[in-house]
């Protein structure tokens, strides 16, 4: 009788741990249906609480973050596009969420480089020569990143290195307020954030800093010119990669009797010579000569690039940039106005090195005070955000090698129709 | 030859006459050194950078944005300047070369120009060095080295300036040598 018993017990039991089976894998079952029909970045959520309760909070629990969502662009329209694109690359922008909330963009050129940008574009840079200190900013609790300055990877090349480290930092913040604090010792990874590959400062024009003379301020006598506006504090941007530095300050002047405005780049190599110079100019109609006027409202910016590469042409240079009157730029040889005559050195030069590429597009309602504003935001950051939509005319005034006159060529097949 | 007096009994050649010579040389020499001004040299400080300037350099006034202002006057123009500036933070020293000599574009630094810059790391200091000269004055060019120091989060300026026959290569070595980050 007992064995009996013993028996129907025993079967019974066994009977109970099947039923406990068969509903955890039907409570499994149920959790894995609902799971399908929420949407991803839910089922991330999700998968990533479990994951979390299940180590006790200590897990990384699949926070990775990868740049490939950075959308790539497609080749430019036209070879001059893709000319200026060498000079000043286009980037496309797209935005990215990490684990925590964080938001950012990722901004990718078409040669692979890639910039992290969690919005801290340069805006008052530190005046360092007067002591200013560059100073942090707090992106989340427990992560802070240096203020004016940017992480520009070459090929894309760390730009994961960097979002995953901001990750860690965060997790790590947490962790070590939580209660499991303790636990938290024995995860001994450093997460630093590495450093920031491109630094923003600014400093002033028009405070002489050693002894010397006083600048002989005065307009040129010419039709088309851009000078140094000497108020505005210019923007000084370091690259730590390439050791090198540039300048860019702000310019106005006149293009037939209305007044225009843009900036100048001045790069030098890690030996202080001069590498490149880049202007752009912003106006209502395209400054170049011959151009019929386009229906509607237009603005036009004219980039102006002269690389700087022999000994001669950085002799001529720096006496061009180190002018008792000041930075002055003729525009009429450039646009292809005038001709240089002969015994201007520097004018022969400029026609035969600079590359000028004058991009002309319908214009919003702000007009040409907002271009003059992204003009001088694109060259301080050395970047074009996409503006292919709203282009109208493409033209460029390609260098003349005999030091002829040059001629502006318009590309129909570069604007969209 | 009779009574006559042998002018060295002991048989030793005389050698009172270049003794007497050497004697008045010796003083003169003596009293050459008391008399002339040593080359001296005198501690300065701006914010945390230190340095040492000869005594011909006299401070004055600094005005922005330098913390000390050295010169040895020539006339209307100084013949060698020395600014310094040490209270800077965060900044490498090409920011710190651009900033220097930026005012060239409103023609504040008219013929600027600029021999090789020269940097050198040692563990966390790092110093640029940047030749250049420009037009101090009509017809009368200045030469210069400026000194950009950098140590961890601080950084320094330097600059030596002046006609280049008193600002020899000896006296910026001089200075700039001298130049250290302290706390």
């Amino acid at each position: 009788m007992a064995r009996r018993t013993r028996s129907v017990e025993t079967a019974y039991r066994r009977q109970k741990f099947i039923d406990r089976i068969v509903v955890g894998v039907l409570l499994i079952a149920s959790a894995a249906g609902l799971m399908s029909v929420l949407p991803g970045a839910a089922q991330g959520s999700v998968r990533r609480l479990g994951c979390r309760i299940g180590s006790l909070g200590l897990g990384a629990c699949g926070e990775q973050v990868s740049i490939a969502s950075a959308t790539p662009l497609g080749d430019p329209r036209c070879s001059e596009l893709e000319q200026l694109d060498g000079y000043l690359p286009e980037v496309s922008s797209t935005r990215f969420t990490l684990p925590d909330g964080l938001h950012g963009r990722l901004l990718r050129s078409r040669a692979g480089d890639i910039t992290v940008d969690f919005g801290f574009l340069p805006n008052d840079p530190p005046a360092i020569l007067d002591g200013q200190p560059r100073g942090t900013r707090q992106l989340a609790p427990g992560v802070e990143l240096p203020r004016d300055a940017e992480w520009w990877q070459p090929g894309g090349q760390g730009a994961d290195s960097v979002l995953q480290a901001i990750v860690d930092q965060r997790r790590r913040y947490r962790l070590d307020r939580s209660p499991l604090a303790l636990f938290g010792a024995l995860d001994n990874r450093q997460d630093d954030i590495p450093d920031p590959t491109v630094l923003y400062s600014s400093t002033r024009l028009d405070r002489a800093t050693l002894p010397g003379p006083r600048p002989q301020s005065t307009s040129p006598d010419l039709d088309r010119w851009v000078a140094i506006d000497p108020a505005p504090s210019a923007v000084i941007a370091y690259n730590r990669i390439s050791q090198e530095t540039s300048l860019i300050a702000r310019i106005s002047g006149f293009v037939d009797g209305r007044p225009t405005s843009g900036a100048l780049r001045l790069t030098r190599d890690a030996a202080g010579r001069p590498t490149q110079i880049m202007v752009a100019v912003t106006s209502a109609e395209s400054p170049a000569p011959h151009q019929p006027v386009l229906p509607g409202q237009t603005v036009s910016t004219t980039y102006i690039v002269i690389p700087v590469t022999t000994d001669a042409e950085r002799m001529l240079a720096d006496h061009w940039l180190s002018s008792p009157k000041g930075f002055t730029l003729d525009l009429s040889p450039l646009l292809g106005w005038t001709e240089p005559t002969a015994r201007d050195q520097l004018n022969a030069w400029l026609s035969r090195a600079a590359d000028v590429t004058i991009l002309t597009s319908a214009s919003d309602a702000a007009g040409t005070t907002t271009v003059a504003d992204r003009a001088v935001q694109e060259l301080t950051t050395l970047r074009r955000s996409q503006q292919t939509a709203q282009l109208r005319r493409v033209t460029v005034v390609a260098p003349q090698p005999d030091g002829s006159r040059r001629v502006p060529v318009t590309d129909q097949q570069c604007v969209s129709r | 030859m009779t009574g006559s007096r042998p002018d060295n009994p002991s048989g030793r050649r005389s050698l009172g006459l270049p003794r007497r010579t050497l004697l008045v040389g010796t003083v003169a020499a003596a009293a050459l050194v008391a008399g002339s001004t040593p080359a001296r040299a005198a501690d300065a400080r701006a914010g945390d950078l230190s340095f040492r300037v000869p005594s011909a350099v006299l401070p004055k006034t600094p005005s922005p944005p330098w913390q000390w202002y050295g010169e040895q006057s020539g006339g209307s123009l100084p013949v060698a300047s020395v600014l310094a500036r040490g209270d800077l933070q965060g900044a490498s020293p090409q920011e710190l070369q651009t900033a220097l000599f930026a005012p060239q574009l409103t023609g504040n630094l008219p013929g600027l120009q600029f021999d090789t810059a020269r940097l050198s790391t040692l563990v966390d200091t790092v110093q640029l060095r940047q030749p250049f000269s420009y037009e101090a004055s009509h017809g009368v060019r200045h030469t210069g080295v400026a000194l950009m120091i950098s140590q961890g989060e601080r950084a320094g300026l330097l600059v030596v300036v002046g006609d280049s026959r008193v600002v020899t290569a000896g006296m910026i070595d001089g200075i700039l040598g001298s130049a250290r980050l302290t706390s």
